[in-house]
């Protein structure tokens, strides 16, 4: 796996299960989660549902587009996005939008293994050229930054809220393939989702 | 999903994008999302690429069976966009308004060069 190239000269390789249970116990404070399609959503659905939770099953590459709805929607809420590096590399004009757009609330976690892992470990523009963070900072996000390790981790998702706008950290990770299941159905998740932000429907009038 | 109402815009070339957004989000997950379509590539075109992906519009919307509704007049827009948008929340369910250039004029640069 190739070094990442900003201001990071040496980083630790993390695992994405025990880093998503990292962030979710840090978490106090009804922050909306929005988990990419793959590994990255049954991380989290491993790390314990919360109500907060949404689950990506379709759409690769749309997490940080939701997310970035959520957090315009209820700018008063905290909103992390856990996205992985071959499902952000497809939608890299969204780092524009949210360079642009600089919503205070959102942060972005991106997963980092540099494979396709799901479909069977092909290899992604980040394991040998493409850096993140580089990306990340020149579509607007000055807040990226590579993680160094777990300590490094915890200070920085403690410190995101103080960065004043949107703050991305990439985090080089194994390929050790996710540890849950999210179950499938797309109209539970939406429901519980809205439930857990306090938009949903209490019965089938409401509009 | 967090409280707010949109409208998301784009041009037919930008409908042909987002299927897989359509299919594996949108329609899945039952979100009641609004859509406008400029419709290009019809009535006036002068690039044959337009063309072609304008004719993958409705098919692919009849395929997933998403409500959609061609605008060509000042005089049935209001109660056709004010009927959907409604029963697009009542249903829980996305609806897609194209533009016709019946209703819009289309293009200004074809009429240029369609002289």
């Amino acid at each position: 796996m190739a070094a990442p190239t900003i201001d990071a000269p040496a980083v630790k390789v993390l695992n994405r299960a025990d880093l998503t249970k990292r962030l979710v116990a840090r978490l106090g404070h009804d922050e909306a989660v929005v988990a990419g399609i793959g590994n990255t959503n049954f991380d989290l659905y491993a790390a314990g549902h919360r109500p907060q939770n949404f689950y990506m099953l379709g759409s690769m590459g749309l997490a940080c587009p939701i997310a970035l709805g959520v957090a315009l929607a209820q700018p008063e809420r905290g909103v992390i996005v856990l996205e992985g590096d071959g499902s952000i590399l497809m939608a890299l004009g969204c780092l524009a939008t949210i360079g642009m757009v600089k919503p205070r609330n959102l942060t972005i976690v991106i997963m980092d293994n540099g494979i396709y892992q799901i479909t069977g470990k092909q290899q992604a523009a980040t394991a040998i050229t493409a850096d993140i963070v580089a990306i990340a900072r020149g579509a607007g996000i000055a807040n990226s930054h590579w993680v160094r390790d777990e300590a490094h981790f915890d200070e920085l998702i403690a410190r995101r809220l103080d960065a004043g706008g949107p703050v991305l950290l990439a985090a080089r990770i194994d390929d050790k393939p996710g540890i849950g299941q999210t179950p499938r159905d797309p109209s539970l998740i939406r429901h519980r989702f809205m439930q857990g932000l306090g938009t949903g429907r209490v019965s089938a009038l409401d509009v | 999903m967090g409280g707010l109402r949109g409208v998301v815009m784009m041009q037919t070339s930008g409908f042909a994008l987002i299927a897989n957004a359509l299919a594996s989000l949108i329609v899945p997950y039952q979100i009641p999302a609004v859509l406008v379509v400029s419709e290009r590539g019809t009535l006036g075109e002068f690039n044959i690429g337009q063309a072609t992906v304008a004719r993958t519009m409705r098919p692919v919307l009849d395929s997933i069976a998403v409500e959609h509704h061609t605008l060509t007049d000042d005089a049935t827009m209001p109660f056709i966009v004010d009927k959907s948008i409604k029963q697009a929340f009542t249903t829980q369910s996305p609806v897609v308004f194209i533009l016709s250039p019946l209703l819009t004029g289309g293009n200004p640069l074809a009429a240029a060069k369609l002289k």
